[in-house]
């Protein structure tokens, strides 16, 4: 198992062990791996399906951005390889090709309010050609980055505030 | 003819699916291996197979869920309980709620708090400790996020360390996962569609 300070978020947030917060974060050791490992799966996966490593990222980046979370937000940029895909994270334009406008439709309002309508955004995207197996990977992204930009705002207060 | 669930209860739900989950007779050898890791509950069947449609996550969400959720040291366990509670309310998943706060009220051989919760999702009747738990997490919940450091010296102020902080920031996150996934992919009903 690789050190937590080893990992992409703490890296990223510029802790390491001399930081106040290593004690606590050492006991936890297992739990920053297990991010990493989810962070690898959804953003890299070895069976992409719908969404290519470069489209994923900027999937991130737009999540990051509707939540103010600059700092992720730049780090995904930087993993966005093909130029096309900076449409994906434009969060006041919906991209042109209707198949991906469709998913970030989705990716807008399950990011902002998860309890928004979601039997009629899952028929969107199902009248939009998507399968239930790429349903569900797109729901793993959304899901993983909601998760990752607020470990990162909890760690962000907790330097400032202790 | 069954009835969606509408308001907070900690009558756990039978939770619906919009897609249909994974046939496991024809699952692939990970999406097996994905499956073989410990549901955190009872009615879990139907969302870890429909999860399966994704086995590359979930064979690491779920060892990570269980892992901040049941981990020794830091946190209390009813207090991990709180902050699952607090997001899910936040986020206003039926589903959550009910399978966390009932565990609370088991936890602490209480219902008042969660009675308090459930009344006012702004619970002024929680002890000035629970209720910074319950402020934190809340505010780690919103989209875009509002808790400050202050949030964090009123948790220190109410005797919480910094593990046990963590360990707030990891309850309250990895269910703004779990709640999108449980809103978004299902719906909570009365009982099981016949």
């Amino acid at each position: 198992m690789k050190s937590p300070f080893d990992t992409t978020l703490l890296k990223l947030l510029d802790i390491d062990e001399s930081s106040l917060l290593a004690p606590a974060i050492n006991s936890r050791a297992n739990l920053f791996e297990l991010t990493e490992q989810s962070y690898q799966a959804a953003i890299f996966p070895e069976n992409p399906s719908i969404l290519n490593h470069s489209q994923r990222a900027a999937v991130a980046v737009r999540i990051c951005l509707l939540n103010d979370e600059m700092q992720l937000a730049d780090h995904y940029k930087e993993l966005v390889t093909n130029e096309d895909d900076q449409d994906i994270y434009d969060i006041n334009e919906l991209p042109k090709d209707l198949r991906l406008a469709s998913i970030m439709n989705h990716i807008d309002a399950n990011s902002r309010d998860p309890k928004s309508d979601p039997q009629s955004q899952i028929a969107k995207l199902k009248s939009s050609g998507l399968s239930d197996t790429e349903i569900v990977g797109i729901f793993a992204i959304i899901a993983f980055v909601s998760y990752q930009l607020r470990v990162a705002k909890g760690l962000r207060v907790m330097k400032e505030g202790l | 003819m069954t009835n969606k669930v509408m308001d907070f209860t900690i009558d756990v739900p039978f939770w619906n699916p919009f897609v249909t989950p994974i046939d496991i007779n024809t699952a692939s050898e990970l999406q097996l291996q994905a499956l073989q890791t410990t549901p955190s509950n009872r009615q879990v069947g139907e969302y870890v197979l429909v999860l399966a449609h994704d086995p590359e996550t979930l064979i690491h969400r779920t060892p990570l869920f269980n892992g901040i959720m049941y981990s020794r040291g830091g946190l209390s366990r009813a207090e991990t309980e709180l902050s699952a509670v607090a997001t899910s309310v936040t986020n206003e998943c039926i589903y959550c709620t009910a399978v966390h706060a009932s565990r609370y009220n088991d936890l602490t051989k209480t219902t008042s708090d969660i009675d308090s919760i459930f009344k006012n999702t702004n619970p002024a009747d929680l002890d000035t400790r629970k209720r910074s738990i319950y402020n934190f997490s809340h505010k780690l919940s919103l989209c875009p996020p509002e808790v400050v450091k202050d949030d964090v010296a009123e948790l220190s102020a109410n005797g919480l360390e910094a593990d046990e902080i963590l360990d707030i920031v990891l309850s309250s996150s990895i269910f703004s996962w779990a709640n999108r996934l449980m809103l978004g992919l299902g719906e909570p009903l009365e009982s099981k569609p016949q």
